[in-house]
């Protein structure tokens, strides 16, 4: 069976993700699954898994696409000429012209997604710190209304902790994907 | 007489235990503020901030602020309840307190006191840390000094902290600057939170000097990761070419390749495409190279000596000038160039050669020989890096190696060749429109005939950035006047980190007015109020702490100022295939190549073979050629 497409080089060409394979393995492995996928085949070939296999042999025939592919973080997916598919710290600023916008969700997305993503920063940066700040802020808060009731100055205090919790509290996020 | 002097002492006494009253009744009076100054100042101490953080703080109540006075207009719906609400608050907090809930009467007052206590407890800190600077402060005479050390020391830690934080130093600010780390301290520069550079200041000459395992590594990844993110951010709004870093490690073996397969997973983090590590993995072409500077570049690679030896260099560039410049076109490979080397071969080439062309040939016959061989063996040992195909628009980001520990005169020809290929890059090819920073380390190593002003000099008038880093002010260059030449014209800066001799380029820095207070020891260990201040020229940047500086901890030295950065280290994710990549210090040995069969993904997979579809390929590609 040919491997789907898409679940990286190496596997789309049937090869070991591991370094020090040579450019020969590489290019045998290539021309089997081309014979096997081509559309000039009697049957039909299969030209989707073709096309994947000639991109994977593009990323994979040097040396350097295939240490490349190797480095990626996300997964040896990618290879020279393919954005890095991993979200590093420039995720989402450094897109080559004409892509700036590539990414970008819609509102209702946005709105949902928003959320989602936040919560993941927070599981990925330092949760216990921020549960201590948000429990800091919400006790201030607290004790402002048991002390002094609905005040202006309780409403004051109220947005005072606020304003520390946000300006603190990105610290101990994640960095965005 | 007597009597009028006594009067007076008794008067000066009483006036100032009066002033001490009356500053007690303010603190007593203004309770709150009183306490949130004091609490500032603590906090200020115990992280060594500057003074303008707590006003920072105090500005950052402004919206504490607001929502308290609008919600006492929407309260009491009066103006002038709202214009009397500080003083109302005031008299409701001492109120509250008299009547027994001193938690009320904090909430009550809150909205005012805290703005107000860090502004004055700003003020104080501000006034204190003066005192100190200036000698004037503190109790013994030791104690300015003992204050600073011990504030260096919070300031550290305060420092150490931010960048643990994992979101506080993002390698881009908001503005698009590279953040190189956590501020420290700063003398002459803006006293911020986190140590910034703008782009163009990375596309100007830095130097960076400190010893192995001072964190040098760490800080040049950072900024090679921040000029490439920047860099391709600014080319995506078509603001800026198209960033390439040329990174030229002189050193070698395997901490070099080690470097390197960090530095491509964390530029590939920061947005490259792709790194090229040469000549381990990629390829370069000097044949690519324009024919005269072709000749002029393979010259240059031959070691020749002067006095007599200079004919025969002579004989060797007209040589080269002839095989390269042949009306057949320039050589394409080292095999191609080979074969020009061979007095039939030039004579073929020039078959209707000039008078003058046919003498040179003629007198050079005899030496043709001798000069293929040199050329032979000087390609044997260069390998097959500059050989091709490849050139620098390849890749966003070059990691080459040379090696310049273990065979110099290699290292010191590769780096000549790759110095050429770049001008030519930039100057000729598609570099002209890239915004090109060529890092080098270690560059002392190979510098015997390229001396690195000279690369510096070229490489400015090129347009590109070259960023210089050495493991001591020894390393950056040959001679003195070499070092005080590129140190002097690093218009992006100079890092240090550790280094046992910083002098040289804390003088660089420059100086600052500083007073200095000496005051009356009336008896130890009493120390007078009276005493004498003067302006003196003080270092910007202070030795003593660069020799001092911890693993990661850097001065950035930049237009007569300093700031001394906790460099944020760039952690990279993991490769998600791992593998022994490095073994020796050598590039990795090709495999025995084995047919691989098609199958499951993974290693160690044994998918099912496939027929052989080779007469069918061969159709459709071509004849595979092995």
């Amino acid at each position: 069976m040919i491997p789907l497409p898409g679940s990286g080089p190496f596997a789309t060409l049937g090869l070991p993700a591991r370094a020090g394979l040579t450019d020969d393995e590489v290019r045998v492995a290539w021309r089997r699954v081309a014979a096997a996928t081509h559309p000039d085949r009697a049957d039909g070939g299969d030209p989707a898994r073709f096309a994947a296999a000639a991109t994977a042999y593009t990323a994979l025939r040097t040396r350097s696409g295939r240490a490349e592919a190797l480095a990626d973080p996300a997964g040896p997916a990618g290879g020279p000429g393919l954005p890095p598919a991993g979200g590093g710290w420039a995720a989402g600023r450094a897109r080559p012209a004409g892509q700036a916008h590539a990414g970008r969700d819609s509102p209702a997305v946005a709105l949902v997604a928003g959320p989602a993503r936040m919560l993941a920063r927070a599981r990925g940066g330092r949760p216990a710190v921020l549960l201590l700040r948000f429990a800091a802020a919400a006790a201030v808060t607290a004790l402002a209304v048991i002390a002094a009731g609905w005040a202006p100055a309780t409403a004051g205090v109220m947005t005072g902790a606020v304003t520390w919790l946000v300006l603190t509290a990105r610290h101990d996020l994640a960095p965005p994907q | 007489m007597i009597r009028l002097y006594l009067a007076l002492v008794i008067l000066r006494l009483l006036g100032r235990v009066a002033l001490v009253l009356a500053g007690l009744a303010l603190l007593l009076a203004a309770a709150p503020v009183s306490l949130v100054a004091a609490g500032a100042m603590a906090a200020a101490w115990l992280g060594g901030w500057p003074p303008i953080r707590l006003y920072r703080a105090a500005l950052w109540c402004l919206p504490m602020v607001m929502v308290w006075l609008a919600a006492t207009a929407v309260a009491t719906r009066s103006l002038a309840r709202v214009v009397a609400a500080p003083y109302l608050a005031w008299l409701a907090m001492w109120h509250a307190t008299a009547a027994g809930p001193v938690a009320a009467a904090a909430v009550t007052i809150a909205p005012l006191a805290v703005p107000l206590g860090l502004l004055a407890g700003g003020l104080a800190w501000s006034r204190r840390t003066y005192a100190m600077r200036t000698g004037a402060g503190g109790l013994s005479p030791t104690a300015p000094v003992a204050f600073y050390q011990r504030q260096w020391r919070h300031q550290v830690r305060a420092a150490q902290a931010r960048i643990a934080a994992p979101g506080a130093v993002p390698l881009l600010s908001r503005g698009g600057e590279v953040v190189a780390g956590a501020v420290i301290r700063t003398a002459g520069h803006r006293a911020a939170v986190l140590a910034t550079l703008p782009y163009q200041r990375l596309r100007s000459h830095q130097v960076v000097i400190g010893t192995t395992g001072t964190g040098k590594t760490t800080l040049l990844l950072r900024l090679w990761a921040g000029f490439l993110a920047r860099g391709l951010e600014r080319h995506a709004a078509s603001a800026g070419g198209r960033p390439l870093l040329v990174v030229l490690d002189c050193k070698g073996g395997a901490d070099s390749r080690r470097v390197a397969d960090r530095a491509r997973r964390v530029l590939r983090e920061a947005g490259a495409r792709s790194t090229a590590i040469w000549p381990d993995e990629a390829r370069l072409s000097l044949w690519a190279l324009p024919p005269p500077q072709l000749t002029t570049t393979l010259v240059d690679l031959i070691e020749h000596g002067s006095g007599g030896a200079a004919y025969y260099a002579d004989v060797m560039e007209a040589v080269v000038a002839l095989a390269v410049g042949a009306p057949a076109g320039p050589p394409v490979s080292t095999a191609d160039f080979l074969a020009r080397l061979d007095a039939g071969w030039l004579a073929a080439a020039y078959p209707t050669a000039s008078a003058s062309d046919a003498a040179l040939l003629r007198s050079a016959a005899g030496h043709i020989g001798d000069i293929a061989l040199r050329f032979r063996t000087l390609f044997r040992r260069l390998g097959d890096g500059l050989d091709g195909p490849g050139g620098f628009d390849d890749a966003d980001a070059w990691y080459c190696i040379l090696e310049g520990t273990s065979e110099i005169a290699v290292a010191e020809a590769q780096a000549r060749a790759l110095a050429d290929l770049l001008a030519s890059f930039a100057t000729h090819g598609p570099g002209q429109d890239r915004d090109i920073l060529l890092a080098v380390d270690e560059f002392s190593a190979v510098s015997r005939r390229l001396p690195i002003w000279q690369l510096y000099e070229r490489a400015r008038s090129l347009g590109l950035a070259v960023q210089v880093s050495a493991q001591s002010w020894q390393g950056l260059a040959a001679r003195e006047d070499e070092r005080y030449r590129i140190a002097a014209t690093a218009d992006g800066g100079i890092w240090l980190l550790r280094t046992p001799h910083p002098e040289p380029v804390t003088g660089l820095a420059g100086s600052r007015p500083a007073a200095d207070t000496a005051r009356r020891v009336l008896r130890v260990p009493v120390w007078h109020r009276d005493g004498v201040s003067r302006m003196r020229q003080a270092p910007v940047a202070d030795p003593a702490i660069i020799r001092s500086l911890g693993v990661g901890q850097a001065a950035y030295i930049y237009r007569g100022g300093v700031t001394f950065v906790q460099v944020k280290r760039l952690v990279a994710a993991p490769a998600a295939v791992t593998g022994k990549r490095v073994t020796d210090g050598r590039p990795p040995r090709p495999a025995a190549a084995r047919a691989g069969p098609v199958g499951a993904p993974g290693a160690g997979a044994q998918p099912a073979r496939l027929p052989d579809a080779g007469p069918l390929l061969d159709e459709a590609f071509g004849a595979e050629h092995r």
